[in-house]
């Protein structure tokens, strides 16, 4: 039979153990119906809900991507990190520069439109 | 050649394939960024059409969400089950791990073709266009995820469970869970600040 | 359901210059099977060429494809530079506006995603796996795949000459121009899916490259000991990885709203064209960094041979490297700042722009110092390289100019522009891949390219370019657009028109040159052998094999002690040299017919999807995806290479020294 834990050591990205899968599970269902509850139930001002919502939307991916992906610091896995974290910083530059320039050229090219659709002239001059 | 320098040369090779595979999934993230981006531009341009708030039913996007989370959950246990040798404890989580994915798929197909037969379509505003390119791109990869898995588990079935297996186990594994990850956004930002 | 879709007869061409075009390339086509049927090449070129994995031979036919585009991208340029030294006034010009429209958005298609890409990829697979000591990619089928798609992608853009029409929107294709409504013909669905099939071989080689350089360096070469080559190629090809998704997206969407009538970029129904802008260019301003990054390594690696010193500044060099990497992320506003952003948005992309000239100039001054008080010799590569250094750093600042938001106001899509990114991209892209193509010709082929010929070629490509070039500034200066088929004669402009038209048959005499030394260098092969593998006293471990190199590289995979491994090797302590007295046995990639395969359905379902066929379309999709299982059920995708072979090639090669 094959050895298969000197492939884990190999992938960098290695098997998990029960425990790990489970606590994973667990943590994404409760964070999953916390960010549920709190839209369905108005618990919050929409600013707070939207910023609460989405910092448990990123708390619940870092609990999949250890407890699912096992990615950790250890040196085999020292490129998937470095991979993955370039790639965070790379796509919020992407995403934050795109709106901003985005919004800013909306603001002060597009015609604003009424809810049909038309164009309110008045207001565009 | 003897065994043991064969032996490191696939295990390096099958190393390589599953970096690579993580690679692809960072550059696949740029991919669902991009759409991200447009749907973020786009969300609010109705065209005097149905906004977010008009056209989502949470409850059933929540079950949607806790399926894909459990088949993301009993994908992590087949590969406990696989790097325990049980290969039919493997196959069996495998299957479960299918049909949960199918249903999730099948449920947002649901949900596609109820909008559509409301005259709610993609033609519609900019916003549905880039609504419906979002949640299709993702379901698009989560039935060729469901493809891929059913090839694997004929290849367990043909040939047990071979280092090889266990490498497109892996690389399959990443793609998985990465689903999830980006379904996790998908709900946050579509679905939950949409209804806010 | 109409088993043509949208084709009829009506597609074909009815234009005598492009009826002409496609009996011309009829006939060079039924030339080459003719030939290869009448030699019995048939079974050599299945065996050899089309379903290898070797990513030398790869490379080569990367080389082959970016040449054989760069002929037509060229036939393109010289019927614009001859209409427009023609078409003032009363006249009109050899070109109706709606050909010329064509012919401007092809060259561009052309000469980015099928010349300069393919030469780089080319250039990158003969290279990096030697630079490296490494016997082949990370991925080697996956790397056959990557070249077929690129030729998939050209033959579809070429077929568009002849089936249908080019995209007549500028070689990126804005909306709301390139949306149905004002681009009702096949043009831009041509346009979509050639650089769709390409990308997806670009994006799947990048990946390639960047897990062989992360792991496959022979022992010993730490990240700070790669050659520069390899560092600026491990920058491209992250950039590869990270922007390539975001042009298929963008093309994608482009695609829905033709298609399926989606309105992502439409000008009504809550579309946004400026969002199309703002994405083509995410990819699109690191995508020119992809182009250069490689060229800049090149440099990095012939300024020290043929000046017979180290590197100066190897750490500035990386770390320069790193620092254009990363900054390419944050400058893609400055090809719109007219779209109207306030002087905020504006102000912090110029300035972002400016920044980038810093390291790029710290790698000039790096080149320099390596040559200050070196004993050059004057090689062609060192020609080019030189050639580049001038012609560049014009390119550069005329760019650093336009990034001041208030001048780029006055010079924005003026043929000032136009001028400007020729002169980095021929004078730094072309320039530098021929300075690469020169230096590394011996190694892959086993005989140097001749000097003189190559000489007079450099002189015409470099005076070519500022009488072609020079001009335009000026005429963009005088407020001349781009994209005019036609002008008024009063402008004055007509004058420097025909100087830059000059300027481009000096060019089209440099490449007659490079033609002429191809064939002198392959007729006198037998004099110019390179039989020590080392025929300019290298540093590095590309000539540390054979030329050209057996097809497993190594017969041992050296071991690095410094940065010069090849040097050490040489001239090192006793110590470093490799003692071998015997040979092992390799494991090798076996060829494969499937990323051929892949490739041809992927041709198939572009044509189908761009003429509406649906029959075709499910037909190669299915294709597809059968290949890709028929590939992943196989298990035999290696074969091991005995130590007597490798002994017998060996001891062939000891011979002929």
């Amino acid at each position: 039979m094959e050895n298969f834990n000197t492939l884990d050591t190999e992938y960098g990205a290695a098997h998990g153990t029960l425990s790990s899968y489970i606590v994973g599970f667990v943590l994404s269902i409760i964070l999953t119906l916390g960010a549920y509850m709190i839209v369905v139930n108005h618990m919050f001002s929409n600013a707070v809900a939207a910023g609460v919502i989405i910092l448990i939307a990123v708390t619940q991916q870092i609990v999949q991507l250890i407890c699912f992906l096992h990615l950790s610091a250890k040196s085999h896995a020292r490129w998937n990190i470095i991979a993955f974290i370039f790639t965070i910083v790379i796509i919020l530059i992407l995403l934050v520069g795109s709106l901003w320039v985005m919004n800013n050229l909306t603001g002060r090219t597009m015609v604003p439109m009424q809810g049909d659709g038309t164009v309110n002239v008045q207001n565009a001059l | 050649m003897n065994d043991l320098t064969l032996h490191n040369h696939h295990l390096k090779a099958d190393a390589r394939t599953v970096f690579g595979f993580w690679i692809y999934i960072m550059s696949d993230c740029f991919l669902f960024a991009a759409l991200f981006i447009v749907y973020a531009v786009l969300h609010n341009n109705t065209f005097g059409g149905p906004s977010a708030k008009d056209i989502f039913n949470l409850p059933f996007v929540l079950v949607e969400t806790l399926i894909l989370l459990s088949s993301s959950f009993t994908y992590g246990l087949t590969m406990l089950a696989v790097h325990h040798h049980r290969k039919n404890t493997a196959l069996i989580l495998i299957a479960i791990t299918i049909l949960l994915g199918l249903s999730f798929v099948s449920l947002e197909i649901n949900e596609f073709s109820h909008l559509v037969n409301e005259g709610i379509s993609w033609t519609r505003s900019g916003f549905l266009s880039a609504f419906f390119t979002l949640v299709g791109t993702h379901a698009l990869h989560v039935s060729l995820g469901l493809l891929w898995m059913f090839t694997l588990m004929i290849q367990i079935v043909d040939r047990g469970l071979s280092p090889q297996i266990l490498r497109k186990l892996t690389a399959l594994g990443i793609f998985w869970h990465f689903l999830d990850i980006i379904w996790i956004f998908v709900f946050t930002v579509v679905y939950l600040l949409g209804t806010l | 359901m109409n088993l043509f879709g949208n084709l009829t007869l009506s597609a074909f061409p009815h234009d005598p210059i492009i009826f002409g075009a496609t009996i011309l390339m009829s006939i060079v086509v039924i030339a080459v099977l003719s030939i290869l049927t009448v030699k019995h090449r048939w079974t050599w070129l299945w065996k050899n060429w089309i379903t290898t994995v070797d990513h030398k031979r790869i490379g080569i036919m990367y080389l082959i494809l970016a040449f054989v585009m760069m002929v037509r991208g060229f036939i393109d340029a010289a019927m614009m530079r001859g209409q427009l030294a023609v078409s003032a006034g009363s006249a009109h010009g050899f070109l109706p506006p709606d050909h010329y429209d064509q012919v401007f958005t092809a060259h561009g298609v052309i000469m980015i995603f099928f010349v300069a890409m393919p030469l780089m990829f080319g250039l990158i697979n003969l290279a990096t796996p030697l630079l490296i000591g490494s016997r082949d990619v990370a991925f080697p089928f996956v790397n056959s795949l990557s070249l077929w798609l690129a030729v998939s992608g050209a033959l579809l853009l070429n077929l568009s000459l002849s089936i249908g029409e080019f995209a007549r929107t500028g070689w990126l294709a804005y909306p709301p121009l390139s949306e149905l409504v004002y681009s009702p013909g096949v043009g831009v669905d041509y346009y979509i899916w050639c650089i769709q099939i390409a990308g997806v071989g670009s994006l799947l080689s990048g990946i390639n490259f960047l897990v062989t350089i992360l792991r496959m360096r022979a022992p010993g070469m730490t990240l700070m000991r790669m050659p520069v080559f390899v560092w600026t190629t491990l920058s491209a090809m992250s950039l590869v990885v990270i922007v390539f998704p975001i042009l298929t997206v963008t093309l994608a969407l482009l695609f829905l709203d033709r298609f399926y009538g989606m309105h992502f970029f439409s000008a009504d129904f809550g579309g946004n064209p400026m969002m199309y802008i703002n994405l083509i260019w995410s990819w699109g301003h690191p995508e020119v960094y992809i182009l250069i990054l490689p060229a800049f390594g090149i440099f990095s690696e012939v300024v020290p041979v043929f000046s017979r010193k180290q590197l100066f500044g190897y750490t500035t060099m990386i770390w320069a490297t790193v620092a254009i990497t990363f900054f390419s992320f944050i400058v893609w506003v400055h090809h719109f700042f007219t779209m109207g952003a306030d002087a905020n948005v504006n102000a912090f992309f110029g300035i972002a722009t400016m920044i980038i000239a810093i390291p790029t100039g710290v790698k000039i001054f790096n080149w320099l110092f390596t040559m200050y008080r070196g004993r050059i010799t004057f090689t062609t590569p060192m020609l080019w390289t030189m050639g580049f250094i001038s012609t560049f750093t014009f390119g550069g600042m005329t760019g650093v100019l336009m990034a001041i938001p208030a001048a780029d106001f006055q010079l924005h899509n003026s043929l000032f522009l136009i001028a400007h990114f020729h002169n980095t991209i021929i004078g730094g892209v072309i320039f530098g891949y021929f300075a690469g193509l020169a230096y590394w010709f011996p190694k892959f082929f086993g005989f140097k390219l001749n000097e003189k010929y190559g000489t007079y070629a450099f002189w015409c490509w470099v005076i070519g370019f500022f009488v072609a070039f020079l001009p335009i500034y000026i005429v963009g200066l005088m407020g001349m657009t781009r994209r005019l088929s036609h002008y008024d004669i009063t402008t004055g402009w007509q004058p420097f028109l025909i100087i830059a038209a000059i300027g481009v048959c000096i060019i089209a005499l440099g490449g007659v040159f490079q033609g002429i030394q191809l064939y002198v260098s392959f007729r006198d092969r037998k004099h110019n052998k390179d039989l020590t593998g080392d025929p300019w006293d290298g540093r590095t471990l590309e000539w540390s094999t054979s030329s050209p190199p057996p097809f497993y590289n190594f017969a041992h995979i050296p071991t690095v002690h410094g940065r010069h491994a090849f040097w050490d090797m040489k001239y090192g302590e006793a110590h470093m040299r490799p003692q071998h007295s015997s040979y092992e046995d390799i494991v090798m990639p076996k060829n494969t017919p499937l990323g051929f395969i892949i490739a041809a359905f992927a041709l198939v379902f572009g044509f189908a999807i761009v003429w509406h066929i649906t029959w075709l379309c499910a037909v190669a999709l299915i294709g597809i995806i059968a290949s890709v299982m028929v590939r992943s059920f196989d298990q035999e995708t290696e074969y091991v290479v005995s130590a007597e072979t490798v002994a017998l090639i060996e001891s062939r090669r000891h011979k002929t020294i």
